[in-house]
């Protein structure tokens, strides 16, 4: 094998250029497929954290009837109670306990389905960066109000030109079907996770809110946040026993779209990999046929002299492995530099910060480094060196030795 | 006894509309330590000759043995082994690996054959010693001239100590100063160490050295001048 390693090697020095534009492509396309692979982890990653952190939570609370309908009436009634329990928990660290109710909300320019979240702003501080988020007035908390506030999204604050302290009617039946309207006034306004959420939820103080439809201390959703996301599955499994009867999901459950989007990204970006390592595999089965139609002579007469067909496989192999393979440590290296840079400063992409925000995204966006794809990514290298390797090698085996050496 | 027979040996080369016959119905007997010359106008038989006894080709009649071995028994495998431990090859050009040094190139068939690096490499000093290499031996084939190229691979041809060394128009590429030489440790090699030489040319001044001249014309023997 020393013999086969050390022929292979330096057969990688007799066409310089060759090898060297093999290697470039190599580690150009490694270290894009990398970079890319990093890039949209990153995007999915600020994605992720924007919704556990703007909306999602860790995980929620909920009455059954809630999780299938989302039902008024499926509230928990004892839930200040409920939030205490699950405070108490080892690895909770906040909960927040909502009212939530749909509502037809009304100005004098117009009309708009809303999701009226009830809040203690304190809680839901806790919880979520909405107070960070807040763009004008404020997070329920000023008290000299004539009427009673409601924080409203950008968005729809821009759609129904709605400033700080203008009035706005919400319709809304309770759990009994009774219809309720209440006067509410625009307290603040805030920058959400998506323009979708902007648009379409709304915040008010939840006591008052639970006078309204008498359901003092009931509440729909217990939103919370843990102190070990990544053991969140195993908590939640606990906190289940504690809790039941009522559902205790992860954010996941919650969101199965956002969940499986995280799930898939690996496999999709490996996949993705995989591609461009398939289209350099067959540049690199290109070059090696090339090489050995260049070689049948020296061929043949290796053949000749007592180079068996197993070791001619061999060394064909070898070669191709090597001709790949030293490009990939450089690569690596340049994607791993490049994400540990970037991951830091950021990729500013303020011209298209419109449309990212459709979908929850930042304008800046910082890619992931995941040196678990490190190997994977690897081996597809080796492996597809090694299935382009086989046609080159299968025209190598099958050359005769007296025809190879008539050829000069 | 009689290293190579050759019996009633024929090769034919089926083209689109008519047969090549390249060797036909030739019988020989090679014995060891001879110093013989295959000659013959082009296209008599002498490549395929070398090439049907060498284990690269296989006759369409007759048998060949090498050795007591009947090539013909042999599978593809075997043959590749029997070459590599038996046969000694020496081509026309071109045929040293150009990756190699003189001492790597003459070390290869002892690799293939599984010897020990220090051992193969004292080998290798030794044969490139004897044809006149040994200061060139970390030399690439590009640095070297035809001759010395050709002196290298006589002595790879060596390495495996071969029952015979089968040499296919090893002057052709040669100026006279170095078919000279080259002949002369042929020759050296052939007297002191006992190994057997048979070699294809038509090259007068190889033919006046060998000891036993066989002319060949349409794949039959024409002509032995020292029939064994």
């Amino acid at each position: 094998m020393k013999l086969i390693l050390s022929l292979a090697w330096r057969n990688l020095g007799r066409n310089k250029s060759r090898s060297l534009v093999v290697f470039l492509s190599m580690a150009l396309g490694v270290w894009a497929g990398i970079f890319l692979m990093g890039w949209a982890s990153g995007i999915n990653q600020a994605r992720t954290q924007s919704a556990i952190q703007g909306y999602l939570g860790d995980g929620h609370v909920n009455d059954s009837g809630y999780v299938q309908e989302m039902a008024v009436a499926a509230f928990i009634p004892n839930g200040d109670s409920v939030a205490d329990v699950l405070r108490q928990q080892p690895g909770i660290a906040a909960v927040s306990a909502r009212l939530s109710l749909s509502t037809m909300a009304q100005t004098t320019s117009g009309s708009a389905g809303l999701q009226i979240i009830g809040v203690r702003p304190t809680e839901e501080e806790s919880v979520f960066t909405v107070k960070k988020s807040i763009t004008t007035g404020t997070f329920l908390t000023d008290t000299n109000r004539a009427f009673m506030g409601m924080v409203i999204g950008d968005e729809l604050a821009k759609r129904m030109g709605l400033q700080l302290g203008d009035p706005l009617v919400i319709t809304f039946q309770d759990h009994q079907g009774v219809v309720h309207s209440a006067l509410y006034s625009v307290e603040g306004t805030y920058d959400g996770s998506s323009n979708r959420i902007e648009e379409a939820t709304a915040f008010v103080r939840r006591d008052p809110l639970a006078d309204i439809i008498q359901l003092q201390g009931a509440v729909h959703d217990i939103v919370f946040k843990t102190t070990h996301p990544e053991g969140l599955k195993d908590s939640v499994a606990h906190w289940r026993a504690k809790l039941f009867p009522y559902s205790v999901r992860t954010w996941r459950e919650v969101s199965p779209d956002m969940g499986y989007a995280d799930e898939v990204m690996s496999q999709a970006l490996l996949l993705f990999m995989l591609i461009i390592l398939l289209a350099m595999a067959f540049g690199i089965l290109n070059t090696m046929l090339m090489a050995i139609l260049e070689r049948r002579h020296e061929l043949g007469m290796l053949m000749a002299v007592g180079l068996n067909k197993h070791k001619l496989f061999q060394l064909v192999v070898v070669e191709t492995i090597l001709l790949s393979g030293i490009g990939l440590p450089l690569g690596l290296l340049l994607g791993h530099v490049t994400l540990e840079i970037t991951s830091r400063t950021g990729i500013s992409l303020a011209a298209f910060e419109q449309g990212l925000a459709e979908f929850g995204i930042s304008s800046v966006i910082y890619p992931k480094v995941v040196m678990e794809w490190y190997l994977p990514v690897a081996a597809m290298v080796f492996v597809l060196s090694f299935l382009a390797a086989l046609y080159p090698a299968k025209k190598a085996v099958s050359l005769n030795p007296i025809e190879s050496m008539r050829i000069l | 006894m009689n290293l190579i027979e050759l019996h009633s040996l024929s090769k034919i080369y089926t083209e689109t509309a008519s047969e090549v016959v390249a060797v036909d119905n030739l019988s020989l007997r090679v014995g060891e330590r001879e110093f013989t010359a295959l000659v013959g106008p082009s296209g008599c038989g002498k490549t395929t000759l070398l090439n049907l006894i060498g284990g690269l080709d296989r006759p369409t009649k007759g048998s060949v043995w090498v050795n007591g071995t009947d090539l013909s028994t042999l599978n593809d495998t075997q043959l590749v082994d029997f070459r590599l431990h038996r046969i000694g090859f020496v081509f026309q050009a071109y045929n040293l690996v150009p990756v190699l040094s003189a001492l790597e190139n003459t070390a290869l068939i002892m690799e293939l054959q599984g010897m020990g690096k220090r051992e193969r490499e004292k080998r290798a000093m030794e044969l490139l010693d004897a044809v006149g290499m040994a200061d060139k031996s970390h030399h690439r084939p590009g640095q070297l001239s035809g001759g010395q190229q050709q002196r290298v691979a006589v002595a790879r041809a060596l390495a495996s100590k071969p029952s015979f060394i089968l040499a296919d128009e090893p002057t052709a590429n040669l100026d006279s100063k170095n078919t000279a030489t080259l002949l002369d440790i042929m020759l050296d090699l052939n007297r002191s160490e006992g190994t057997t030489f048979l070699f294809s040319t038509h090259d007068p001044r190889v033919v006046e050295k060998a000891r036993r001249t066989i002319h060949l014309e349409d794949g039959r023997v024409l002509q032995d001048s020292h029939p064994v």
